[in-house]
């Protein structure tokens, strides 16, 4: 079983950056950014890379899946 | 590239027959997404915007139950048909004002956009909404053939298209509502120094 969690909040606030602002770059609403900064929703791959390219990194250092081994 | 030659190129995209489904859907969703930072109108939220739809369905979806009742060959509810039979005409411009406020929001505001969480939480919340609804209008039949102790009922196709459309109108009401809630549940920021509504 994995589990995800992102360094969403963590990102934003090294570029003080509100979640409606990120919200509107990546074309999505302020609830969905909320919901993935808990972890409580998993993106599309295409959200993923555009939230990734928005803090120039990549995809793999926002989202983090940990699997239990 | 200017936004009126971004969405010139996204329309040829989404009409371009070569590409794939997928792709011309993705096309599409972006097109959307230009057109909404385009146009100068007034925000809505998605949740107000449900919202104020989710009561005017309803309200449509009762006066068109209501309607229903008004039989004139069968009063199956008895005193309470003969009352609504009498006051049938006030839905009419209630249900007119109804769809002037739907357009006076469309108008004013700008139709707030679905990203892919909303729909992934409207598809699921029109799914329960639609079984939901079923099953309240299955146990109100069994009622009204046990409780009542009705063998028969007798309705005209006026009225039974009248129930279809209340149906209808009722079971996007309930999916609406079912959207809050789901839309609702874990959507509250804990975020001190951003995202303060």
């Amino acid at each position: 079983m994995a589990e995800f969690r992102t360094r969403l909040k963590e990102l934003r606030a090294a570029r003080n950056m509100k979640q409606e602002e990120l919200a509107e770059l990546v074309g999505v609403r302020r609830e969905t950014i909320i919901r993935l900064e808990k972890g409580l929703y998993n993106p599309s791959l295409k959200l993923a890379v555009d939230i990734a390219r928005v803090f120039g990194c990549t995809v793999e250092e926002v989202f983090i899946f940990d699997y239990d081994e | 590239m200017t936004s009126n030659e971004k969405m010139q190129k996204l329309a040829q995209r989404y009409h371009d027959k070569s590409l794939s489904r997928a792709e011309r859907r993705d096309a599409y969703k972006a097109l959307e997404l230009e057109r909404y930072r385009a146009d100068k109108r007034k925000p809505i939220s998605l949740r107000l915007y449900t919202l104020i739809t989710c009561i005017l369905e309803l309200f449509t979806g009762f006066s068109f139950i209501a309607m229903s009742f008004d039989i004139r060959y069968l009063s199956y509810l008895g005193p309470f048909n003969n009352f609504l039979g009498e006051h049938l005409w006030l839905f009419w411009p209630l249900f007119l004002s109804a769809i002037f406020i739907m357009v006076y929001f469309e108008s004013k505001y700008k139709k707030p956009l679905y990203d892919e969480l909303s729909y992934q939480n409207m598809s699921k919340a029109n799914s329960i909404g639609f079984i939901v609804m079923s099953s309240v209008l299955l146990i109100s039949a069994f009622l009204y053939f046990t409780l009542l102790h009705h063998k028969t009922l007798v309705i005209t196709s006026e009225n039974y298209c009248e129930i279809i459309l209340g149906f209808f109108w009722l079971v996007r009401s309930a999916s609406k509502i079912i959207f809050l809630i789901l839309d609702y549940n874990g959507s509250k920021s804990d975020d001190d120094f951003v995202g303060v509504e």
